[in-house]
């Protein structure tokens, strides 16, 4: 869900796009910028399971930081919230910004964090340059803040509020027919062939 | 890749590191940007990190501060070629870019979040997970 100017140059997804990953690590998955703002949209994260909420964004904002903190107790997941670090000169020179031509202005200041289940911070907000933030987490966290608080689960109130969700992919022009048909014959026979080549 | 797999214990699917990267793209050069995306990836991987994540649109830009020249009811020559020059620099899913992206996740064994500008329909935005365990497979939550 792209905001304000960036849906001049940003298309949309649909419900087919907002998978969490089961992984070795755990259930892994992502909320791009102001998608964390879609109280909905986190339910359905939440619903999926998911522990290890990836928040890539373009906000640093003071209350950015709060919501990040929000969401991981919210979730009792780890949030990991990143965005750039960049000043004017990372830019093209000739591309007209709203900042300026100072080569050493700075654009976007960071914030990026990473944040425990608790809403403390294992790491950041940083907001002074580029940097590698690195914490250890431990999924054990998890299931203790679940135990007071499981907002699809324990905590829910599915006689009163209730979430459906469409996840089935939209598509502006769907082409049936027999030619239609014999290109999902050949996507099939490559798809098994891919499989089998990578055993 | 599913051996490597195999080398996980339990305890280190419980506790281990999380990295974030907060860097600067080489805003609108894809190839600069992947070369970079590849040279921050093993730095964190080197500091234990077994999951990585890259910012929004890090491939290859937020293009924070740009108007493409649009206001309401007019757009500029500038402004398209803006937004051309910007679509040029996007990437193509499934593509070598993505490749690129997953090669970065096998090499260094972690996962990879990372966001990118999408050429699809023009105009999307996604981050992708690749990592070892899919191998070159790739998945994206448009944005």
């Amino acid at each position: 869900m792209p905001t304000a100017s960036e849906r001049l140059v940003w298309g949309f997804g649909d419900g087919s796009t907002m998978p969490v990953f089961d992984t070795p690590l755990g259930k892994v998955g992502a909320v791009i910028c102001w998608e964390n703002y879609l109280p909905l949209l986190r339910a359905n994260m939440y619903a999926k399971g998911i522990e290890i909420y990836c928040a890539p964004t373009a906000d640093a904002r003071d209350s950015w930081i709060a919501t990040v903190q929000h969401i991981a107790v919210e979730g009792r997941c780890f949030v990991l919230s990143c965005n750039q670090f960049n000043r004017r000169r990372d830019f093209p020179a000739e591309y007209t910004s709203a900042f300026g031509d100072d080569p050493d202005a700075v654009v976007t200041r960071g914030g990026s964090c990473i944040v425990d289940p608790f809403g403390n911070f294992l790491a950041g907000p940083n907001m002074e340059g580029e940097a590698i933030l690195v914490a250890e987490i431990d999924r054990a966290q998890i299931v203790r803040g679940k135990y007071d608080l499981d907002v699809v689960g324990h905590y829910a109130r599915p006689d009163i509020f209730q979430l459906h969700v469409d996840e089935r992919p939209k598509r502006a022009v769907t082409i049936t027919g027999a030619d239609a048909d014999r290109g999902d014959k050949s996507a099939e026979e490559s798809s098994h062939f891919a499989a089998g080549s990578s055993e | 890749m599913e051996k490597r797999e195999l080398d996980l214990g339990a305890a280190e699917t419980q506790r281990f590191k999380v990295a974030v990267v907060q860097a600067a793209s080489v805003a609108f050069h894809r190839e600069r940007t992947l070369e970079k995306v590849h040279r921050l990836t093993r730095e964190a991987a080197e500091s234990g990190a077994r999951l990585v994540v890259f910012p929004e649109a890090f491939v290859s830009a937020y293009p924070r501060g740009m108007d493409f020249g649009a206001v309401v009811g007019a757009r500029t020559e500038k402004g398209r070629e803006d937004f051309r020059r910007y679509w040029e620099s996007s990437v193509e899913v499934p593509g070598p870019a993505v490749e690129s992206l997953g090669t970065a996740a096998r090499d260094n064994r972690i996962f990879l979040v990372i966001g990118w500008s999408s050429e699809m329909e023009a105009r999307c935005i996604a981050p992708s997970c690749s990592s070892e365990r899919t191998g070159v497979t790739w998945a994206s939550i448009e944005k």
